[in-house]
């Protein structure tokens, strides 16, 4: 046993633990499997520097491909330390190495290419050289474990799995170095409660400042229930140039504004979404959200639609006239999704997934458990809104009672009242804010505090007159509402930008919009009193080059992510991979097989051969017995050596072990010398041996 | 005496001086009576010059000369040097060291490559030539070499020819903590070199020497030695093989090592036992293996390994 690696079975047993706690058991077993069959099979490779340091390579290239692949599969390149948990199959190449090669310890410069360099140019010039000779065995298990741990981080039975084979590893270590029971059972106390303590302590940091601050929330994750806007917040608000989204539109009928979500109640700077009162067994879920019913027409199309206004399928012909794609984030179990004004149904979600789709009153539509960050879909527009309903007669006429006074000052400035249309009002105020207000980013309206009079809408819309997208849509809600006409908040992106290229239009994060949903005698309309120059303004912090390669690197990942996640390609891709999977098997275990031969060749040949009739004695016919016992006789031990192990497991033997193997000697190696009486004595001697073995345990 | 008697008191003899290294003494003084000369190669302090001086005191009547290589000794300092005699007005040869029975080469790679082939002739052929003339060396003629492992700088390693005049090359290492305790304690009143009494005679050695000889072979055993040395060559790891010279000494030795086990025929297990020490010196192992780990002492253990031994 080499005294450098850890105990036989416990790397295995870490692997398993591994596999279960990674949801992989497969995998977990396969290693394992792999690496503990060292300890059973007598097959060994002499590898040399060089193969070591491939094994290496081929770990980093392992490590790169699953890196490629998660980023591929829309993993968020933030989110790249999670991929730590996969370690322990990325680095089995060179543990197997290790394992199955002859060299009980390899240089620890096969990991850096630059000590490396330095180690050939030494031996090049005749310097001594000196590297430093390491086992990965105890590494590879500590990474194992670290990988486990990452993957069960926040669950205390998994912490006791750990602990034990930690335990396990620590005894070990204590027998080879003299075993004191104390000792041991202090220092892994001690060793157990600090990395607890310590395990707690980071996790209680990570939630203090990790959960803290609402402005680290990722931008693109849009709440269905909840906005939280910069209403009252200063200084400068950033908006992302990334791509958010991508619409390709079948006729020249382009919806102006794509809706996120929309709220119904301001409170305080955060709009939310109040449900309606539902009844009891009702089809609506607490949050006001209703499932979305799939209708079949024949076409092999998988669509959906949401029945709330009218109770007739809609009559979908065709083909659908929007087209969406973009990035949601599967770690959250629920997105809102754009969707134009007039959405009839949804659909090409793919018809196997467990994909599905949510609306509420408002008209807002989640997508449910989306299976990779990436999602696109199909709309088929209509005449009406299917998925708004009429308005609330208690949220959407509602107005905070701080807002009150400015917002009936400026209704009274501007000669607004109760009764009048919807038209004319939003006429009214269209002109008050473009002639009177300014639409900037930088926030300077500050919010409510306390010992300060009045509010930030109210500040807005009686002092600053400056401000964002949010600023207009929430003012002129309000206003809205003051004068009787029901109005919603809504967010979403303004379509402004088009590719002309690709044919499609493009969605970025400085698209993001707000504005207003106002009810205009039978029917919502969306109303953007925002000043139209809000558009140029963000154009022209815009396009670089660098902003191009982004959006190419992005297109490309998505446009790949679509196609592979379509049916007929996802057999296609499965049966490529696996063939270039099974093609570099095949070579490395030609290669390895190769070099197995060489090896042969490269180490001594056999080229002795026991000479034939050379003189027998009894005790050469109870090899085969004695084998049972002790295990076969290695080929290049001489069998007297070998027969002596016998004295190891039942030392009354050596009585007739000693001048058997020593009547063998004279026998065999002196034959001119000895005489029938030995051979007669060694068949004695053999057959009471041959007596002893049999009431002996193997 | 039986020559297996007077072996055994030599052994015994050389042991009470130097504790813990039974077996490295065995083979050592096998080395000694089949003619042979040996390389230590072990750390300062472990007892080197000692087991020379202990092998020198337990012979009686052999001569015991001490040699402390430096880069400035020249080999005049080892063969000896004719001075012309005022008186005579004759060249008179003073013999050097050389002219010993036991000669200990301390520090052996400290010395110039000219110096140290100076020390060439002698170990082969038993004769030293100086300014053209031949003189014979009588009686017992054994040098133990000793090499520091650790030190590096200004040292001349020993050529590849040098070393494959070495029957053997071994190193006692540190001994266990119990014997270095024992070790302490002997030497608490004096040290037992000043004490120790000659075991046997230098014609008893060198009737040991003739005795080794008469160590009975079998043909398939010297078969079996021939398959080892031969299978150092063609290795792709080993730049330079085991020669003849190598087989010859591993039966010389194992001859040797059999008389000292009170056996008159060799036995595989000697030969096995013996291999290491007798050919891995001579194995000149490529840089890249060696830097892989690879010694000589693997190479032939792993030959050992899978050579089927004779059974």
């Amino acid at each position: 046993m080499n005294q450098h690696a850890p105990p036989r079975l416990l790397t295995g047993v870490a692997l398993l633990f591994w596999g279960g706690l990674t949801g992989s058991p497969i995998l977990g077993l396969l290693a394992a499997a792999l690496l503990e069959a060292r300890s059973w099979a007598s097959l060994r490779w002499e590898f040399s520097r060089v193969s070591y340091v491939r094994a290496w390579h081929f770990s980093v290239i392992c490590a790169l491909l699953l890196a490629v692949v998660s980023w591929l599969n829309g993993m968020k390149v933030g989110r790249i330390h999670t991929l730590f948990v996969w370690a322990p199959l990325t680095l089995l190449p060179i543990e197997l190495a290790q394992r199955y090669g002859k060299a009980a310890l390899i240089p620890l410069n096969t990991f850096s290419f630059f000590a490396r360099r330095k180690m050939e140019s030494d031996l090049k010039n005749g310097h001594h050289t000196n590297p430093r000779m390491i086992n990965t065995g105890y590494i590879y298990l500590a990474i194992v474990l670290l990988a486990t741990a990452v993957a069960s981080r926040n669950e205390i039975q998994h912490f006791v799995g750990l602990a034990i084979i930690f335990g396990a590893c620590l005894l070990f270590n204590a027998r080879q170095n003299g075993f004191r029971p104390l000792a041991w059972l202090v220092a892994f106390a001690t060793i157990i409660t600090f990395s607890y303590a310590g395990h707690w302590g980071l996790f209680k940091l990570y939630q203090h400042y990790g959960q803290g601050g609402d402005s680290t929330v990722d931008s693109r994750h849009t709440s269905a229930n909840e906005a939280r806007t910069s209403i009252g917040k200063l200084g400068r608000l950033k908006l992302s140039p990334n791509i958010f989204w991508r619409m390709s539109v079948a006729d020249d009928n382009t919806p102006q504004l794509l809706r996120t979500a929309t709220y119904n109640n301001y409170s305080r700077a955060v709009w939310r979404n109040i449900p309606s009162p539902t009844e009891e067994d009702s089809l609506i879920k607490d949050d006001g959200f209703m499932d979305e019913t799939r209708i079949e027409l024949g076409t092999g199309r998988d669509i959906r639609v949401f029945k709330q206004t009218s109770s007739d399928t809609p009559n979908i012909t065709g083909n659908p006239t929007v087209r969406l794609v973009g990035e949601v984030d599967s770690a959250v179990i629920a997105n809102p999704i754009p969707m134009p004004h007039f959405t009839q149904a949804v659909g090409d979600l793919g018809k196997e997934s467990e994909v599905s789709l949510e609306c509420n009153e408002l008209g807002t539509v989640r997508i449910i458990n989306p299976d990779y960050n990436v999602v696109s879909y199909s709309i088929w527009l209509g005449d009406e809104s299917t998925t708004e309903t009429a308005p609330n007669q208690r949220h959407d006429y509602d107005l905070p009672p701080e807002e009150r006074a400015a917002v009936r000052r400026v209704c009274d400035e501007l000669g607004l009242e109760k009764g009048m249309s919807a038209e004319k009002i939003v006429l009214r105020l269209r002109s008050h804010f473009s002639n009177k207000f300014k639409y900037t980013t930088h926030l300077t309206t500050p919010g409510l505090r306390k010992n300060t009079r009045g509010t930030a809408i109210g500040r807005f819309l009686e002092s600053s007159r400056r401000g964002h997208c949010e600023y207009f849509a929430t003012a002129t809600a309000l206003i809205l509402r003051e004068c009787g006409v029901p109005a919603r908040y809504c967010v979403g992106f303004a379509v402004t930008e088009f590719d002309s290229e690709r044919d499609e239009w493009v969605l970025r994060g400085k698209h993001a919009h707000a504005w207003v949903r106002v009810w205009n005698r039978d029917h919502w309309e969306d109303v953007d009193l925002t000043p139209p120059s809000w558009e140029s303004l963000e154009e022209a912090n815009a396009s670089a080059w660098q902003l191009k390669l982004v959006d190419w690197w992005q297109r490309l990942r998505e446009d790949f992510l679509i196609w592979r996640t379509q049916d007929e390609n996802k057999t296609k891709t499965a049966v490529v991979a696996g063939a270039l999977l099974a093609l570099l098997l095949a070579w490395i275990a030609w290669r390895l097989w190769k070099s197995r031969q060489r090896g042969e060749k490269k180490g001594p040949k056999a080229r002795y051969q026991r000479p034939k009739g050379t003189p027998q004695t009894a005790l050469n016919k109870l090899e085969r017995r004695i084998a049972r016992k002790i295990g076969p006789r290695p080929e290049g031990q001489p069998l007297c050596d070998w027969v002596r192990l016998l004295e190891t497991k039942d030392p009354s033997l050596q009585s007739i072990i000693a001048p058997l193997t020593q009547l063998h000697s004279e026998v065999r190696f002196d034959p001119e010398h000895s005489s029938e009486e030995h051979a007669a004595k060694i068949t004695e001697l053999s057959a009471a041996l041959k007596k002893r073995l049999k009431t002996m345990p193997a | 005496m039986s020559p297996s008697e007077s072996a055994t008191r030599l052994e015994q003899s050389v042991c009470t001086i130097i504790r813990g290294q039974e077996k490295t003494i065995r083979n050592i003084l096998a080395c000694l009576i089949s003619g042979g000369h040996v390389l230590l190669e072990d750390n300062p302090g472990t007892g080197k010059t000692t087991l020379a001086k202990a092998i020198a005191g337990s012979i009686k009547g052999a001569d015991f000369s001490r040699i402390q290589f430096t880069p400035d000794l020249l080999p005049s300092d080892i063969l000896g040097v004719s001075i012309l005699n005022q008186k005579t007005a004759e060249f008179q040869f003073h013999p050097g060291p050389v002219f010993t029975d036991i000669l200990l080469a301390d520090e052996i790679n400290r010395a110039s490559p000219r110096t140290q082939s100076a020390l060439l002739e002698s170990m082969a052929e038993q004769q030293a030539t100086i300014e053209g003339k031949r003189y014979q060396l009588e009686g017992l003629f054994f040098v133990i070499a000793t090499q520091n492992p650790v030190e590096f700088r200004g040292t001349y390693p020993l050529p590849e020819a040098q070393m494959d005049r070495f029957a053997m090359q071994c190193s006692l290492g540190y001994v266990s903590a119990a014997e270095e305790a024992d070790i302490l304690a002997s030497q608490n009143n004096g040290h037992p070199l000043d004490s120790l009494d000659p075991a046997v005679t230098l014609d008893e050695v060198i009737a040991l020497q003739a005795a080794v000889s008469n160590i009975r072979i079998s043909e398939e055993l010297r078969h079996y030695i021939v398959a080892l040395t031969n299978a150092t060559r063609g290795l792709e790891d080993v730049r330079l093989s085991a020669s003849p010279r190598a087989s010859l000494s591993l039966m010389k030795v194992a001859q040797a090592l059999s008389l000292f086990e009170g056996r008159d025929f060799v036995t595989p297990e000697t030969i096995q036992d013996i291999a290491p020490d007798v050919i891995a010196h001579r194995l000149v192992i490529a840089p890249e293996a060696k830097f892989s780990g690879l010694t000589g002492r693997r190479v032939v253990e792993d030959i050992l390994e899978k050579i089927p031994a004779p059974v």
